[in-house]
């Protein structure tokens, strides 16, 4: 106990629990701003109107898979794709998946998970939740694409991803 | 204080604040828990979302009786060696199905890691501080034992979600310095989608 009348103890669990709080509401936030200006970015990058609803990021070594690549070229075109690769590899894959897709590479200098996994990252209200299952989410929510293809890729698809992102 | 006495306080609190950060884990991404129960096959796909939130009340159950002290006394380390046991044997049985696949990903306790043998060496660590927990005898705590404990707990759980997000974000990142990048690569892929376009058309 100390002289105060505050058992130590108590004072020094309090004391851990605010740093560990303060830490991680730090983090969150830088979190936050990471991924809003992915969003934004990766819009512009696309040619997207407004706030996209998710950003697909690949991995250069995710981007070979063939399934993938299909749901990928398949996917709304109100979804941004970005590639955590090379610049010469972003092109290859613009061309094969017939959208734009952008170059995460110089985006967060000190690395990180967010600039080299293969995810879906999705807007919920204020928040993001990152999906790392993107194949069978894809494929999920690639059911519900009743029309796929060059000539209208996008109206189905994301009028299903809106239902399904709910 | 003995030392088993603190043996086993520091057993009761490792098992509450791994299984705390799972809850939290898991709630950050609700999605992910679904599509890795999902991946494992067992279950219909209509049961998947009640058997999310069913393992997340178990977590959150098991993270609730090791917090406090007393609660579910010689039932809690069975369940949570129980729980641990099956997530490992599920985790195993998906490692070898998808171990000629691409995709070889873990969820497990709410963090997104290879699938390996990371997760196994570090559930059967787990299941080890779970029984030593089983045999070792503790004094009844006091309430304000119980709140320093509950403290402690949060603290770890915050801190292990920090180290995640920290792994996520990287080191001081300046997004703004790729923007730039990132535009007009995608000024270029834009137009060459649309030259494309013309072309087919």
């Amino acid at each position: 106990m100390l002289p105060c009348g505050i058992d130590a103890a108590l004072l020094l669990a309090g004391v851990c629990a605010a740093a560990g709080w303060l830490t991680y509401r730090r983090l969150a936030k830088r979190r936050r701003r990471l991924l809003r200006e992915l969003f934004t970015a990766a819009a512009a990058a696309a040619g997207v109107c407004g706030d996209p609803a998710a950003v697909l990021v690949i991995q250069a070594n995710r981007s070979s898979e063939p399934e993938l690549g299909r749901l990928i070229a398949a996917a709304p075109r109100s979804w941004p794709v970005v590639l955590a690769g090379p610049g010469w590899l972003a092109e290859l894959k613009s061309a094969a998946w017939g959208r734009p897709v952008g170059l995460m590479s110089s985006l967060s200098p000190g690395g990180g998970a967010l600039r080299d996994g293969t995810y879906a990252a999705i807007r919920r209200g204020g928040r993001f939740e990152l999906v790392h299952e993107l194949l069978p989410y894809m494929q999920r929510l690639g059911r519900d694409w009743s029309q796929v293809g060059d000539e209208s890729p996008s109206a189905d698809a994301d009028e299903a991803a809106g239902r399904l992102l709910q | 204080m003995q030392l088993e006495h603190a043996a086993a306080w520091l057993c009761d609190y490792l098992m509450a604040a791994i299984f705390a950060a799972s809850v939290f884990g898991k709630i950050r991404a609700m999605t992910d828990a679904r599509l890795e129960i999902s991946g494992h096959g067992l279950l219909l796909e209509r049961l998947v979302p009640g058997a999310a939130w069913t393992v997340l009340a178990g977590e959150a159950a098991l993270a609730a009786a090791f917090g406090i002290g007393g609660l579910l006394e010689g039932v809690k380390e069975p369940a949570a060696i129980a729980a641990l046991a099956a997530m490992s044997g599920l985790t195993w049985r998906r490692g070898r199905r998808s171990a000629a696949g691409p995709q070889r990903q873990c969820g497990c306790f709410g963090a997104n890691h290879p699938l390996g043998r990371r997760p196994l060496l570090r559930n059967a660590i787990l299941i080890g501080i779970a029984a030593a927990g089983w045999l070792l005898p503790r004094p009844a705590a006091s309430a304000s034992d119980l709140v320093v404990f509950a403290l402690a707990v949060l603290a770890a759980v915050w801190l292990l979600e920090a180290l995640k997000l920290h792994t996520e974000t990287g080191g001081a990142a300046s997004a703004s310095q790729g923007r730039a990048w990132l535009g007009l690569h995608a000024r270029r892929a834009s137009a060459r989608g649309q030259a494309d376009a013309a072309v087919r058309d």
